[in-house]
């Protein structure tokens, strides 16, 4: 039988981003877009760095995005949202929200200072790094949130370093709320955007964006891929709040094996066995010393 | 009212009375002490402005485009370095087309390191896009800030006051600084709109694909252009409310002149004195001071040197391969005229070495007897022992 | 809709750099090399069941705490889910895609708890109006009774002839009353009276009233005449009293005959009437001990019936066969000989073969016979022992169904062939094309005058289980072996509504869209939407893809939970 067809999408009021839109088939950013959006509101001026997003969201004269949005160069994330509160509060507009949507490599590599220095200020922004594990935009190389063994155009034999440990840099800050999402559990991510909604001060979302283009999956492993890096603990659910309080949000009833997220992504192909046991300690060492030095673990 | 500042502060009084919104900032110096008092005014509540202890240069200049495009009027201050770590934010505000005003207290670009006076850090940044107005005086300085307000305000092009290092920055004069309402009459309070508006979302300095690039770059260099018929016009406005008259050209003794001698910044004051020495051994000199650097003043630069049969361009900084920019400019203004003086670029006072009165009235006496002048001519470069 | 801006001219580029126009024309349809399709399709449950019950719909309703509604997507398909929910083999279960995950859904107790909410609410059923003409159904069990449901529900008017004084069939004869109260029985009988069904008790066709007077009087025929002639077992020359048929013994105590037995019975059989009559005999008062000729992994009774038997202290003696008889003393001496499994026989089952040499006698003190059933064409009259007598039938205008069909002889398969009948008969009397043989029509779809979807069930591959967390199946409670062997009530009890309902949430809701938006959330162009269905559960919902900007990424097919989006190239 056909597909019901309708002709409603592009006519659709509640979306912030409108189809139309440029991203890869079975792209993750833009759900995340959408769900943070759909918390915050109208009432919202993104400010995005060079990343995928910034030709997601279009070339002039047209854009798909239904907020305000002010592209900035690479590094620059945490400083022109800095600039977009101020500018705000000075005219008038201070209960707006102003988000800093930047990739990894604007987060974790060149923007970091910027980030750090925001945060250090604890100004009135909401940080969201979508984090994609690469320099997705630019073709895949990598970036210090590349997972150790995965390959990359800039890493063919595989990333030698571990991914770099954003969370605890920004717990360290003592900013007032962190997170670490993940697109396969939305309605953690949504809560967590309400959370961080009501919070004055630095909030810093890290959100897990998995890439089927880079990470060389077909386009519908999207959602499976992020749910399984959750599931391995890989990349755990966690909030820390004021630096200090941890809290891991999901606590998978059988932490899968990491090997069964690998197998689903090109990005390892080739990886051997012992590294694969590597990783697997890395990861139980990590997912045990998070359950020692979490608050609360588990909702 | 009269006071007596050292430049930095009079930098900083302008931007009091030009009731500045949001100010990123980030030490250098020689600029420290404007942000410093500004960090003052803003805490002690003399100022109702969100000063922003921004953890660099690079990042001020990143936040002034934020808090710019959200319509507030924002500055910062920067030199040497600072500047040269902003480049590729300056290019960005300016194609972003915003009207931010930064000060630029010149002090050279290490390597090596050097903390002194020339106009190396500002000359790098003239392909950037922005409005560039060179200050003499303490006087100036508080007066610049007005009127870059006043312009950038109206032509949405970025601009750059610039100032000495030391020579101007840390050197007290006494200033008139605008009261309140009469600053006020002149630069109304900022209504940008282009700025932000919530209830009609857009996609500020988006991707611009070749096929739209030219005409979006045609508007950028269209509105410098048009700039220097309105920086005209808010001179005129400003010398209505204040008395006091600034001109993007400034000409002293040139109806006359043989040689006139061109220049940007407090130099200027120097060499209004070796004129005047000059004139004393019956040598018809003039001088012409280049306030606004950007855009390029070439017609008003033609008509003031259409009697001139030497042009002795003194330049504070020097492009290896090149020679001092002021000297290029000048020359590429001229060329397409009937006047075709001789023009000789002079550099000097590079890393805050003196420029004195001596040097450049010798300096203009000398050329008329040199035959091959080496192109720049270094002023007071110790030279190599004569051979002969 | 947003439009594509052209720009030609300088005076119409904004001064500032900013784009404010929309991407809604930029139809990234184009993009896309496959496309998802809408498949809602059968369940593996409903595919195997002979009533092709909607299992996915009542589990799904069920589950959102509509019962009611519950209650009447079961009642559509099943004449009598209150029998069949205590006593169906559940060959559902067998499909059931869970059972891959964790354990299968326990259906057929969510079926139960269900028939116990239908006999209770009484919900009225969908049905058409009064057509004039009548039918006559011959046999009041499973079969015949379903069928008179069907077709009151077409509109037809029904007379059904039962032999028997009351009306059940094997329904009352056959099955006790620990496993089918004879009131349970009673209700869904009722039921079927009012919908205006004539039960007509005692009435012997082809005795009584001849089939020839039946084709006259009547538009149509149904004759489910059952399989209740007891197979015979070889004793040998015995030829005395001490031997009966399980059936017999059943059908003696269902009609009180019997109430009380003493002494030791040896049962001979391993289907569920030889279990039926043995736990019925320890309840009588006797002393039961079975007799298989095969193993337990041949023996035909259902795994519950094996369990709660030994769990009465049944003995079953396996591989074990009698081939001799008589008297001794006043009691009985029986020789078996000892099995064993040589090649299968015509069922597929091997063959058992006695081993020589290995006689031994035991003393009993009756013999119970239960091998299996043949068919009963006495209503034939005349031509009761005709070669080949649905043909016979058929000449006559009647069609013959149930156990004396050559079915599976279960109620569910009994029941499913009164159903097709009524539909067939309807096709004939309405002049609609009959039902096709290799569809698997349902009642629902064969009122509505639609057809089901072409397609194959939901494989357990095609489910997204990551949406489901592990968990046991429920597992009714069995009453204590110890006390239930004195009574004839229900070792078993249905389960509670809170249970039925966990049960029902187990349910995968293999091929039908419920709904529950995952598709929707995850599609990165938000270009799915979903069509509630009216019914609640969402049941029935339907998925609609706007192919203007689907860039085919295949992320909703994967991630739908129940194999209802499948991508295919368009």
């Amino acid at each position: 039988m056909t597909t019901p067809r309708t002709t409603a999408a592009g006519e659709r009021s509640d979306l912030f981003i409108t189809p139309g839109h440029l991203a890869c088939p079975g792209c993750g950013a833009t759900l995340a877009m959408q769900w943070v959006l759909s918390v915050l509101g109208k009432d919202t001026v993104l400010g995005l760095p060079a990343c995928c997003f910034s030709i997601i969201s279009g070339a002039f004269p047209h854009t798909p995005m239904n907020v305000n949005l002010v592209h900035t160069a690479f590094e620059t994330g945490a400083a022109l949202a800095t600039g977009l509160k101020a500018g705000l509060e000075a005219t008038g507009r201070g209960d707006a929200h102003v988000v800093s949507w930047v990739g990894d490599g604007g987060t974790f590599d060149i923007g970091l200072q910027a980030l750090s220095g925001a945060a250090e200020r604890n100004e009135d922004i909401i940080y969201v790094c979508y984090d994609n594990e690469a320099y997705m935009n630019t073709g895949n190389q990598r970036s210090s949130a590349t997972p150790r063994f995965a390959r990359t155009t800039t890493s063919p034999t595989g990333e030698t370093m571990h991914k770099k440990d954003i969370m605890a840099i920004m717990a360290a800050h003592g900013i007032p709320y962190a997170a670490g999402a993940s697109i396969s559990h939305p309605d953690d991510l949504i809560a967590k955007v309400e959370r961080a909604k009501d919070i004055r001060g630095t909030r810093f979302l890290h959100i897990l964006v998995a890439c089927p283009t880079g990470w060389r999956m077909p386009s519908d492993m999207t959602i499976t891929a992020a749910r399984l890096a959750v599931e391995s603990g890989i990349f755990p659910l966690i909030e820390i709040e004021d630096g200090e309080r941890t809290t891991v949000n999901y606590l998978p009833e059988e932490k899968i094996p990491v090997s069964e997220y690998l197998a689903v992504q090109g990005r390892f192909s080739g990886i051997s066995e012992d590294d694969i046991a590597d990783l697997q300690r890395w990861v139980d060492e990590k997912w045990e010393r998070l359950l020692k030095t979490a608050d609360v673990a588990g909702p | 009212m009269k006071q007596l500042l050292e430049g930095n502060h009079a930098v900083s009084m302008g931007v009091l009375r030009s009731r500045v919104q949001v100010i990123p900032a980030y030490p250098i110096t020689p600029q420290t002490h404007i942000s410093e008092l500004l960090a003052q005014f803003t805490s002690d509540g003399t100022m109702d402005a969100r000063y922003i202890k921004v953890e660099s240069e690079h990042s001020a200049m990143a936040a002034c485009i934020g808090a710019a495009t959200a319509g507030a009027r924002t500055f910062t201050a920067t030199s040497s370095q600072g500047l040269a770590l902003m480049h590729e934010m300056l290019h960005w505000a300016a194609g972003g087309r915003l009207p931010i005003v930064m000060a630029c207290v010149n002090r050279t670009l290490g390597s090596p390191w050097n903390i002194w006076n020339d106009q190396s850090d500002s000359m790098a940044q003239r392909d950037a896009g922005w409005l560039q107005f060179y200050c003499e005086n303490n006087q100036d300085c508080v007066d610049s800030v007005l009127l870059a307000y006043a312009v950038t305000e109206r032509v949405y092009t970025p601009a750059m006051i610039i100032l000495d290092a030391f020579i101007l920055s840390h050197t007290t004069e006494p200033v008139d600084v605008p009261d309140e309402k009469q600053a006020d009459s002149f630069l109304p309070k900022l209504v940008n709109p282009h700025a932000i508006d919530l209830g009609t979302p857009r996609a500020f300095s988006p991707v611009v694909a070749p096929d739209h690039f030219t005409e979006v770059k045609y508007r950028q260099f269209d509105a410098a252009r048009r700039a220097l018929s309105v920086i005209d016009e808010e001179h005129k406005k400003f010398a209505d409310i204040f008395g006091r008259e600034y001109q993007s050209v400034e000409a002293y003794h040139t109806e006359d002149a043989e040689v006139v001698i061109a220049a940007c910044g407090a130099v200027c004051g120097t060499i209004r004195a070796a004129v005047d020495r000059l004139r004393e051994k019956n040598i018809p000199a003039g001088m012409l001071k280049i306030r606004t650097f950007r855009p390029f003043p070439v017609n008003l630069i033609r008509s003031a040197l259409s009697g001139a049969k030497a042009l002795f361009v003194l330049d504070k900084s020097v492009t290896p391969g090149l020679g001092g920019p002021l000297a290029q400019e000048m020359r590429a203004a001229l060329y397409d005229t009937d006047t075709h003086p001789r023009i000789v670029g002079a550099v000097a006072g590079l890393g805050g070495r003196d420029i004195t009165v001596d040097l450049v009235a010798e300096a203009v006496e000398d050329i008329s007897k040199m035959k091959d002048i080496p192109e720049p001519l270094f002023l007071g470069l110790k030279q190599e022992a004569d051979k002969s | 809709m947003t439009t594509k801006i052209t720009l030609t001219r300088i005076d119409q580029y904004p001064e500032v750099p900013s784009s404010w126009g929309g991407m809604t024309w930029n139809k990234t349809g184009d993009w896309r090399f496959l496309v998802p399709v809408f498949s809602p399709r059968p369940s593996p449950c409903s595919v195997e069941c002979p009533l092709s019950n909607n299992i996915p719909e009542f589990m799904a309703r069920l589950a959102e705490g509509d019962t009611t509604g519950a209650a009447l997507a079961l009642a559509v398909e099943n004449p009598f889910p209150a029998i069949l929910g205590r006593v169906c083999p559940a060959f559902c279960t067998g499909a059931c895609n869970r059972d891959r995950f964790d354990e299968a859904v326990s259906i057929r107790a969510v079926e139960w708890f269900l028939g116990d909410e239908i006999l209770k609410k009484d919900p009225d059923l969908p049905r058409r109006k009064a057509t004039g003409k009548s039918v006559a159904v011959i046999g009041s069990g499973p079969s015949g009774l379903s069928a008179a449901r069907f077709l009151a529900l077409l509109g037809y008017g029904v007379t059904v002839f039962e032999r028997e004084d009351a009306p059940g069939g094997v329904l009352r004869l056959g099955i006790p009353a620990y496993r089918l109260p004879q009131d349970v029985l009673d209700q869904c009988i009722d039921a079927i009276r009012r919908l205006g069904a004539e039960i007509r008790t005692g009435v012997t066709i082809g005795e009584d009233i001849d089939l020839d007077a039946l084709d006259k009087d009547f538009d149509a025929v149904f004759a489910a005449p059952g399989a209740h002639r007891s197979l015979e077992v070889d004793l040998g020359a015995y030829a005395g009293t001490g031997v009966l048929s399980g059936l017999s013994l059943l059908a003696d105590v269902s009609r009180g005959k019997i109430e009380k037995v003493t002494g030791e019975y040896a049962v001979i059989g391993g289907g569920n009437t030889a279990l039926d009559a043995a736990r019925t005999i320890l309840r009588l008062g006797g002393k039961p001990h079975v007799y298989y000729r095969r193993g337990p992994d041949e023996m035909p009774a259902f795994a519950d019936e094996i369990e709660e038997a030994v769990d009465e202290g049944i003995p079953i003696s396996y591989l074990t066969a009698p081939v001799g008889l008589e008297e001794k003393k006043g009691r009985l001496a029986m020789t078996l000989v000892k099995m064993k499994l040589g090649e299968p026989d015509s069922s597929g089952r091997r063959r058992p073969v006695p081993v020589s040499g290995s006689e031994r006698a035991v003393t009993v003190d009756r013999v119970i016979t239960a091998v299996g059933e043949a068919e009963d064409f006495s209503l034939l009259g005349d031509h009761r022992d005709e070669k080949d007598p649905a043909a016979l039938l058929e000449s006559k205008g009647a069609l013959l169904g149930g156990d004396a069909a050559g079915s599976r002889r279960t109620v569910a398969d009994a029941a499913a062939d009164g159903k097709r009948a009524a539909m067939i008969i309807d096709a004939r009397l309405s002049g609609r094309p009959a039902p096709d043989e290799a569809v698997r029509i349902t009642f629902a779809h064969w009122l509505a005058e639609t057809s089901p979807p072409d397609a194959d069930p939901v494989a357990f591959e095609e489910i997204q289980t990551a949406y489901f967390k592990k968990s046991a199946a429920y597992r009714p409670e069995r009453s204590d072996a110890k006390n239930r062997t004195g009574v004839f009530s229900e070792v078993v009890t249905g389960p509670d509504e809170s249970d039925a309902q966990a049960e029902a949430a187990r349910c995968f809701v293999c091929g039908t869209c419920i709904d529950c938006k995952t598709c929707e959330r995850f599609c990165p162009d938000f270009s799915l939407t979903i069509i509630r269905s009216l019914k609640s559960g969402g049941a029935g919902s339907e998925v609609r893809v706007d192919e203007d900007y689907c860039k085919g990424c295949g992320i909703c097919a994967r991630e739908c939970p129940r194999g209802v989006i499948v991508m295919k190239t368009p």
